[in-house]
């Protein structure tokens, strides 16, 4: 490309001055300043349109479902008595002394759900290892498009409705929860597996090809450790989230903490609301905060 | 004001745990020579997975004390499943019945519950923006803001939603619209997280650079960052999405409206039939949008 | 006219950046500087602009004190001054095009350029800003397809597009192979001369900075120890910049005929 001497004036480009433009696809030659100027990409047509397209929908949205009447009237002083008990924990129903037994109490609930989440993560991470392997692409080629397939049933299930179900078979109590935990969280623990293992690296395992390894012993010493980390990161994140499902198939009644919530708020009982809402609150952050620094440290190797 | 890099060194400290515990988190080993004599001795890092088995189990122990194991019965499990799809004679009564239920009402409900969903994430998104914008630690240099913004957001994020249903029911009756505005918190709290660690790693030089020519720093975060910022934020929106769908059934229950009312309806009249007419078009449209959203994302990405 | 008097720069921890910096750049001149990396050459350049603040004296841009501004006024007086980095800075998802406009962010208030509302004018000036670097035919590309040198050059175009009164370059062609970075150099000095805008740039390397500037700055551990003509630079004022003589191959080498020869 011929350097340009003449820059103070702004001549239209010359026939032997021609300068080809890629428009996307297009090539397109430059005359000159103004016809570059006139064959500017507006972007800002296109982000308009989808604006505008996301707004009317907005709007079409609330209209349908009365969004703006439920405005009018809300129900200040129930609120307001609401917030006033919600501070005013009941400590007695929190700790389990005066009126309320240890075993109603909330950091019993706040337990209960602990073991459930504990004990449904636990079954579900080892039922989870054989259907993860089994829906490894790499591992299985094709075939595992069928657990694929059942694993998506099974996350796509709504806990809620498996928790009643769960109730009916078992019982009332923490063994539904438990049930529908294990069995829900495969769907999603065994798909992270089986991402794990597509990821791993070939390297290991081609080496250990070449000093004649067995396929069990490939997959010991070459898959194993690459993908365990991970899968302890899998298991920890899905804790995380099981503690809060098991409580809201407390709600439903399958044991642990969600279970008083409805009954307090439909009798507006606030303190016991507060209590209840304290307990979980504790709860999820101490296991966040735990899993977190957990999943930290694994993923720097220790 | 960009302030000048200084170099640490990269020398790690030992931990805590590693002080006071070395002598068992350390095996020393001596290399001896073929005569025996010790030339070198080495530490080896101790296997502590053993530990970790041992606690595990312990815990799963306590935890069975607390929610022992009982028998269960399979054939209770088989037969309500098949009562889903099984028009049962006190409620839907025909199989025509049971379409008809599946088309005419409860495929509206879901729609509604689709409308909620959309109208929370959309509005969720937007308020979310300028309040992860405030807390990442590349565009907002305050300690404070920052670290109040990120207690509110976990605050929210770790509230079951349903609690935030209630509380929004309350205020504005158990009605679709308390529904929504509990999943526009929750929306918060789940964009919040992923968006703004997000940003702390994004590319701070055109940032830089629009600053050193006069820009102030809104204009130089929306030429700048923002887009880089753009496609992991739609990417976002959509896998909060469909977070919220699954959110909305279990709101349903505790009565802010949309299909989960409908269902725990059903279920609390042991109408099972009703249930599997409802399950029916609710896990098709959940399943269509994992799909879609997947797909989508991938080819944001 | 920048004018810095009795500077000094502190770090937090006690540490001095600049000390007793005295001097004046006059427009239309070229000044290199150079110096060992973390003299204090980056830190000079970015207290014009006040990117980094300084603890003691002034410093004057045609009259007004950069090191006191703030707020409106800080932008104000950035708005003249382009800035080139070595690693290009451009938003790599956005085109050329876009790019160089954003250059003229500083004249508009923050609600307006949320929009990218630009004048027909200001964008006219973004394509003559790259046709006066000769890269208007990349003007719809994104940013990222380009080679490093082409980047460069729409760094250049965008700070011209702020119709400058200086410009500052730190180690512009520092990532930049030998050849490129003759042309890119190339560029610099005819922008200095046709445009009169002021350069002010940081290199690294000595033969570079004695072949296009009209005026060199050595700085070490924070002070200047060379101001002076390119021909007035011996083996001994080498010595007390970078506090030993420079082989040839430090030097870039054979600069005959405006090409690098392979070490």
């Amino acid at each position: 490309m011929e350097k340009d001497k003449s820059l103070i004036e702004d001549k239209p480009l010359t026939k032997t001055e021609k300068v080809k433009v890629s428009l996307g696809k297009k090539i397109i030659d430059f005359t000159s300043l103004d016809q570059a100027y006139s064959l500017r990409p507006r972007k800002w047509i296109m982000n308009l349109v989808w604006i505008t397209i996301i707004l009317a929908i907005l709007v079409y949205f609330s209209l349908d479902i009365n969004f703006y009447d439920h405005f009018r009237n809300p129900n200040w002083t129930k609120f307001g008595l609401m917030w006033k008990g919600l501070f005013n924990v009941d400590w007695s129903y929190f700790f389990g002394y005066g009126s309320f037994s240890f075993n109603t109490s909330v950091i019993y609930q706040v337990i209960e759900t602990f073991a459930i989440a504990f004990i449904g993560t636990t079954i579900a991470s080892l039922i989870s290892i054989p259907f993860g392997f089994l829906a490894s692409h790499r591992l299985i080629g094709n075939w595992a498009l069928i657990s694929e397939v059942i694993l998506i049933c099974i996350r796509t299930f709504p806990e809620i409705l498996f928790g009643f179900i769960m109730i009916k078979v078992v019982g009332f109590g923490a063994q539904a929860g438990v049930a529908v935990l294990s069995i829900h969280s495969v769907g999603m623990i065994a798909k992270m597996y089986a991402e794990q293992i597509d990821l791993i690296d070939e390297g290991p395992l081609e080496a250990l090809d070449g000093v004649g390894a067995s396929f069990p012993v490939k997959l010991k010493l070459g898959v194993l450790p690459q993908v365990k980390p991970n899968f302890l990161s899998v298991i920890l994140y899905r804790f995380d989230l099981n503690i809060r499902t098991a409580s809201v198939l407390g709600l439903v009644g399958a044991g642990g903490v969600g279970y008083p919530i409805d009954v307090y708020s439909t009798n507006e009982h606030w303190e016991q609301l507060g209590a209840v809402l304290l307990g979980i609150l504790i709860l999820v952050f101490a296991v966040d905060a735990v899993s977190t620094t957990l999943r930290k440290r694994l993923i720097q190797g220790n | 004001m960009v302030k000048p890099v200084q170099n640490k060194s990269n020398i790690e400290k030992p931990s805590w745990t590693d002080r006071h515990f070395h002598k068992y988190l350390f095996k020393k080993i001596d290399v001896t020579d073929e005569k025996g004599n010790v030339i070198d001795s080495i530490e080896k890092p101790a296997r502590l997975s053993w530990l970790w088995a041992v606690v595990i189990a312990i815990v799963f122990g306590l935890c069975l004390i607390v929610a022992p194991f009982k028998a269960v019965q399979w054939s209770q499990l088989g037969s309500i499943f098949s009562q889903l799809f099984t028009p049962s004679e006190w409620s839907l009564k025909t199989y025509d019945g049971w379409w008809n239920y599946l088309w005419n009402t409860a495929c509206p409900a879901i729609w509604d519950t689709i409308e909620m969903v959309y109208i929370a994430t959309f509005a969720g998104v937007l308020i979310s923006i300028p309040v992860y914008i405030l807390a990442a630690r590349n565009i907002d240099r305050n300690p404070w803001i920052r670290g109040a913004v990120k207690l509110i957001m976990n605050i929210l994020r770790t509230i079951p939603t349903y609690v935030l249903a209630i509380i929004a029911a309350i205020f504005f009756g158990y009605n679709e619209t308390a529904g929504v505005f509990a999943m526009i918190f929750f929306t918060q709290g789940v964009m919040f997280k992923m968006m703004f660690e997000y940003v702390e790693t994004c590319d701070m030089n055109p940032f830089e650079l629009a600053l050193s020519c006069g820009a102030g720093r809104l204009q130089a975060y929306s030429i700048g960052v923002s887009p880089q910022v753009y496609p992991m934020l739609l990417s976002n929106t959509l896998y909060t999405f469909e977070i919220n769908v699954r959110a909305s059934v279990i709101l349903g229950f505790v009565g802010a409206g949309g299909i989960g009312q409908m269902l725990s309806d059903a279920i609390e009249s042991t109408n099972y039939d009703k249930v599997g007419a409802i399950l029916v078009p609710l896990f098709a449209v959940v399943l269509i949008l994992q799909l879609v959203s997947s797909y989508l994302r991938r080819k944001i990405s | 006219m920048i004018v810095f008097d009795h500077v000094d720069k502190v770090y937090p921890s006690g540490v001095k950046g600049l000390t007793d910096i005295n001097l004046t750049i006059n427009d239309g001149e070229f000044v290199c500087i150079i110096g060992l990396s973390g003299a204090g050459k980056s830190t000079f350049l970015r207290t014009i602009n006040k990117m980094i603040d300084i603890q003691k004296g002034t410093i004057t841009i045609n009259g007004i004190d950069v090191s006191k501004a703030k707020g409106k006024e800080l932008r104000e007086i950035r708005k003249h001054i382009g800035m080139i980095f070595q690693s290009f800075n451009l938003v790599k998802r956005s085109t050329v095009y876009q790019n160089v406009l954003s250059g003229r962010v500083g004249y508009h208030s923050s609600w307006e350029s949320m929009f990218g509302r630009y004048s027909k004018e200001e964008k006219m000036l973004a394509l003559r800003s790259l046709k006066k670097l000769n890269i208007l035919d990349k003007a719809y590309v994104r940013a990222d397809q380009l080679s490093g040198g082409q980047q460069q050059r729409v760094a250049l175009a965008r700070a011209l597009t702020q119709e400058p009164n200086v410009i500052l370059a730190d180690e512009p062609v520092a990532s930049l192979d030998p050849i490129t970075t003759i042309e890119v150099m190339d560029d610099f000095k005819r922008i200095n001369q046709t445009e009169k805008i002021t350069i002010v740039a940081n290199m690294h390397h000595v033969d570079l900075a004695k072949k296009y500037g009209t005026r060199i700055i050595g700085i070490k551990a924070g002070k200047v120890v060379f101001d002076g003509k390119p021909s007035e630079i011996t083996d001994d004022v080498l010595v007390k910049i970078y506090g030993r003589s420079l082989t040839r191959n430090e030097t870039l080498g054979d600069l005959d005929n405006g090409k690098a020869s392979a070490k």
